[in-house]
């Protein structure tokens, strides 16, 4: 069974006797959401996916082509009560992957995670943010695992290369990095935000520094990027404002070593009639595309994907039947390659603190596409989400 | 030119009969609504059908014009929005992320309730935006009203007509319903409860209806209100929003 729980890398995995130790001593001294101004507060949200796999392979019988899986999350999000002048903040993931979520997962990396015996299961824990925050009277300094949001794309974002988007992800969430930031303000609405990566690998450093304002109703930035790995230079400017529709850009120049240039920009647009319809697009262009030798990583966890061809798009409609319901269709289209993943999905706030999803995902598979699957492949799942 | 004469005649009657102006009216709400800072916890109950879901909030702001709001309820905990006079930005803390809002969005329920961002915006005294007429006087619940009518002098009004039920004495709009330029009722507001805090006398419990949509309500709450608190100069910004 080929799923696409296919290559997980990069990821921070603990020994499982640290991870019971950090549960327990999180029950210690959390004291739950209380006026206290001392301790920690302690929330988070348990994720429950039952899923159907379908590839559609024709060189195997149809019995082989179907399969299932699961994959439940929780996170738990931790942060000292007391934050006015200092911050501690954590988020810390354990996934549960069941079936051909879990065989794939294995196939790939089976040592670093904790595999539980008899039942085909994987579990994973995976440190989205732990940072410390110090809030100077001039400067706010930040060290430590975050999610680092520099651009306005939604799944799209050529200015973000600290915490890229998991477009197989439902909620399209981000990763995180492990960097020191300063940031200092300009009044209101300006400012400067600095940004070093901690690494050991000096030729992996990476710094970047993000200037923005609101400008005549437009919130614009002006970025400028060093990445030690790819030897290149990153400026850009992003903006977002308002033109009927909500109007929204990235425009970024890849600065070489021997003088080589390249392009890349998005443009995104969102609208909405009647508060009923809701729809968004973006169209990326890449003046450059990456050579096939970037290796996409597709996973449920984070999957990133190389650009290797000019044009891709996002297209997202949404319909809200009420406050509590709404159905949603969306694609992420590599169009030159051909290839893809479209989304359905109903959702239902179905109790306080509770949803339900359905949905379907269909990935179009293409040798050369964003998803290097063999063939192509659906997903058909139901989502529990309870947020504590 | 009779058609003038007799409007004038009706308002200088009007004047007369209810001894005060629709402007002093308007006068007197905007005063009323005019505090230097205010400090408030809130609890959000949105009624759909028979289903309710709560959120609940803390919120400081400085005068109509700035406004932090934080989610404290399990589901949205941690996101917060920023209100600088008419723009409106979001912190999304799982994703780190500040999301400026677009200007179509304004009219969408904040965080699914009837209460809608240009609701939750609207910073201006409506005596600047707003002719007012005076109709009337109703007992509207007990309460003595006064009732105006107003017309949008402006086009950036969030409702072109309104009607509201004024309390002769405290100059509350114990109840509110709000028209679009095609004459269709959008919404109604009710007063549930209010409280003197001070010298002040302020509504903690409002009833928002929106009658586009069917069975659906919100009652919005406030508590431990605490007027003209200390706040620091850089609260409403996007620094602090992504603290």
């Amino acid at each position: 069974m080929y799923s696409v729980c296919k290559i997980c890398k990069g990821k921070t995995l603990m020994p499982f006797k640290k991870i019971g130790l950090i549960i327990a001593i999180l029950a210690c001294v959390s004291r739950g959401e209380t006026s206290r101004e001392t301790g920690l507060i302690v929330s988070g949200e348990s994720r429950n996916d039952l899923v159907g796999l379908e590839s559609f392979d024709k060189n195997k019988p149809a019995r082989e082509q179907s399969d299932f899986a699961g994959a439940n999350l929780l996170t738990l999000n931790l942060q000292n009560a007391n934050a006015k002048s200092a911050k501690i903040e954590g988020s810390v993931d354990f996934w549960l992957l069941t079936g051909a979520y879990a065989e794939a997962y294995r196939r790939i990396d089976s040592t670093s995670s904790l595999i539980i015996p008899g039942l085909s299961s994987v579990f994973i824990a995976d440190v989205r943010k732990l940072y410390a925050s110090l809030f100077l009277p001039f400067a706010d300094v930040s060290i430590g695992r975050q999610i680092i949001s520099f651009g306005q794309g939604m799944v799209f974002s050529p200015i973000d290369v600290f915490s890229s988007v998991n477009i197989l992800d439902l909620t399209l969430r981000r990763s995180g990095s492990d960097v020191a930031r300063l940031r200092v303000p300009f009044g209101d609405l300006a400012g400067i935000d600095a940004i070093a990566k901690l690494t050991a690998k000096s030729r992996e450093e990476a710094a970047a520094i993000k200037g923005y304002a609101h400008v005549a109703g437009f919130d614009v930035a002006g970025i400028g990027m060093y990445q030690g790995a790819q030897h290149q230079a990153i400026t850009g400017i992003t903006f977002k404002g308002d033109m009927v529709a909500g109007v929204y850009g990235e425009l970024v120049e890849h600065w070489k070593q021997a003088g080589q240039r390249s392009f890349t920009g998005i443009l995104g647009a969102d609208y909405s009639i009647e508060n009923t319809w809701y729809f968004t697009g973006e169209y990326l262009y890449n003046e450059k595309p990456e050579t096939n030798d970037t290796a996409a990583q597709l996973s449920i966890l984070q999957t990133t994907i190389p650009l290797l061809h000019h044009h891709y798009g996002f297209l997202m409609t949404r319909y809200k039947i009420n406050d509590l319901m709404n159905i949603s269709a969306s694609a992420i289209v590599d169009i030159s390659g051909k290839s893809g993943v479209a989304t359905l999905q109903y959702f239902y706030n179905i109790l306080q603190n509770a949803d339900v999803v359905v949905y379907a995902q269909y990935y179009r598979s293409s040798s050369e596409g964003m998803l290097p699957l063999p063939f192509d492949q659906a997903t058909y799942g139901l989502r529990v989400e309870v947020a504590f | 030119m009779n058609k003038i004469i007799t409007f004038a005649v009706f308002l200088l009657s009007a004047h007369i009969a209810f001894g005060i102006t629709p402007d002093e009216i308007l006068s007197a709400i905007d005063k009323n609504r005019n505090y230097g800072t205010i400090s408030y916890d809130a609890t959000m109950e949105i009624h759909v059908g028979d289903e309710v879901r709560t959120k609940t909030m803390k919120t400081l702001g400085r005068g109509t014009e700035k406004a932090l709001a934080e989610f404290t309820n399990p589901q949205d905990k941690g996101t917060k929005y920023l209100k600088i006079n008419k723009e409106l930005w979001i912190y999304f803390p799982s994703e780190q992320d500040v999301v400026k809002i677009s200007g179509h969005m304004l009219k969408e329920g904040m965080m699914g309730s009837d209460v809608s961002y240009e609701d939750a915006l609207e910073s201006d005294a409506l005596h600047k935006k707003y002719s007012a007429v005076l109709t009337g006087e109703e007992n509207f619940e007990g309460h003595s009203c006064y009732v105006l009518t107003l017309d949008a002098l402006v086009k950036d009004v969030p409702y072109y007509k309104r009607k509201m039920w004024v309390d002769k004495e405290l100059f509350i709009q114990w109840k509110e319903e709000m028209y679009a330029k095609s004459g269709t009722l959008l919404k109604v507001s009710r007063v549930l409860e209010m409280k003197k805090i001070g010298v002040r006398h302020f509504p903690t419990k409002i009833e928002m209806v929106n009658m586009l949509r069917k069975n659906t309500k919100t009652v919005f709450e406030m508590s431990d209100i605490v007027f003209d608190v200390k706040v620091a100069d850089n609260v409403f910004s996007l620094q602090n929003l992504q603290r």
